[in-house]
């Protein structure tokens, strides 16, 4: 009886895989969503990394692959607008086509490349926006192969892409969690002690408001419990969305007080693969209205194409 | 496996090694045989960032300056001027500072690399200072050759 319960669930997980394209719609969204944000971020660093550019200069690898991986990255070092404008161009187009193959894989060579050309001044969010982006490329479902065995395979990339990109930020979250529970200082609360310290990060309009040692041990294990508690919480159905709203607040927190902008954008737009298609029908109207735009083709809103609706 | 603990396990962020200092620069410089005030340029961007906080360029700025603050603390360690002013990482220093900061024509400029560390059961903060420059900008590359 329990090898056939086990079989069961085999049979059931294999189905998941290779049955269809699970949340569609959702992984669109999200593809888009870290184009835009990579869109942004460009027209929001050109003045500075052209400034930087000037002075910095990017090692050329001696390796061929090397040389054609980080190309980009060398026509940034001799002109940073034309690589901008290039980059520009190209998530405009990426962020209107339906995601496929050509795309996602650019989209993910330019996030690493930009991601060298912001090293002097990158932080986590660069390096967790290139991770995405690679897990991106086998959630493209576009061309779609026409065989039976290419079908299966490329149903299969898919709903693994997703998977990947998930335990992708769930691994942040169990790094970050596992990491500050073995430290002494987020142990005792002193870390956020640290942390309002931090005269280049903490946001002076909240000067004196987490001083009190018995707020920061609170900040400090609910910091704990809520990394450590994603990992677990966002599997079930009852309390996936209670957490990622949670996560939400943590991460808008995050962006408030400790001055972390893109940090937080791009770990709140990594839990759009957490969502499932069919959670768009709780959304209210006009937000319903707002994702149709930017999920089908914007300006043709083709009827079901929120798959299912 | 260094790739795959770099690229896959991401983070930790917030690390206590990371939060408990932080590096910065600050200079000044000498026009008509009398120095400038001192400039923290990092707090400058940080004021700017919240005056105007959808300038994400001037969050770019400080995390630019502290990695510039870095380096040149690691690479001046124990080491005279005549040794690093050939230095890649000093003469991009030096070409930004000039470009952004510096009002030509200067005499000299003078740049200093602080390290602080805030230290809980005291509530006090411990200054180091890991590196003083005192040179003339034009007779030092601005980096990119």
């Amino acid at each position: 009886m329990p090898l056939v319960k086990e079989r069961n669930r085999v049979q059931a997980a294999v189905q998941y895989l290779v049955q269809d394209f699970n949340e569609p719609a959702t992984a669109r969204l999200f593809f888009r969503a870290l184009v835009s944000l990579s869109f942004f971020k460009i027209v929001m660093l050109w003045s500075f990394s052209h400034s930087v550019m000037h002075h910095h200069n990017i090692t050329l690898p001696r390796s061929w692959v090397g040389k054609i991986v980080l190309a980009p990255s060398f026509l940034a070092n001799d002109n940073v607008d034309i690589f901008f404008s290039i980059s520009l161009c190209f998530l405009v187009v990426a962020f209107f086509l339906r995601p496929n193959y050509v795309t996602t894989a650019l989209f993910f060579w330019l996030t690493f490349n930009l991601y060298i050309v912001y090293l002097p001044f990158a932080n986590g969010a660069d390096l967790v926006l290139f991770m995405l982006a690679l897990w991106c490329i086998p959630i493209a479902s576009k061309p779609a192969f026409k065989s039976e065995t290419g079908s299966i395979i490329q149903k299969t990339s898919h709903n693994a892409g997703i998977i990947l990109c998930q335990l992708q930020v769930i691994f942040i979250y169990l790094v970050s969690g596992w990491d500050k529970l073995a430290s002494n200082a987020w142990r005792s609360g002193d870390a956020i002690d640290y942390v309002v310290h931090l005269r280049n990060l903490y946001n002076p309009i909240f000067g004196g408001m987490f001083e009190d040692s018995a707020i920061q041990m609170a900040l400090s294990w609910l910091t704990i419990l809520f990394e450590l508690a994603f990992v677990v919480l966002v599997w079930f159905k009852k309390t996936r969305i209670p957490i990622l709203i949670i996560g939400i607040f943590f991460h808008l927190f995050i962006w408030i007080v400790m001055s972390l902008p893109d940090f937080a954008l791009t770990m709140i737009i990594s839990y759009i693969l957490f969502l499932k298609d069919t959670d768009y029908h709780r959304l209210p109207a006009r937000v319903k209205r707002l994702l149709l735009s930017v999920v089908c083709c914007p300006g043709n809103s083709i009827p079901g194409c929120w798959h299912p609706i | 496996m260094t790739v795959y603990r770099q690229l896959v396990l991401l983070g930790p962020f917030f690390a206590e090694s990371r939060i408990k200092s932080t590096r910065y620069l600050s200079i000044r410089y000498k026009q008509r045989n009398a120095w400038s005030s001192i400039r923290n340029l990092s707090q400058e961007h940080f004021a700017a960032y919240h005056a105007s906080p959808w300038r994400w360029d001037q969050l770019a700025h400080i995390g630019y300056e502290t990695d510039l603050a870095y380096t040149m603390g690691t690479v001046a360690k124990g080491r005279p001027f005549e040794a690093i002013k050939s230095n890649s990482t000093f003469q991009e220093l030096n070409g930004f500072l000039i470009q952004e900061f510096i009002p030509m024509p200067v005499d000299s400029v003078q740049v200093i690399g602080h390290g602080i560390t805030y230290v809980p059961t005291s509530q006090t903060f411990l200054p180091d200072t890991t590196f003083v420059f005192t040179y003339n900008p034009h007779a030092i590359g601005e980096g990119k050759e």
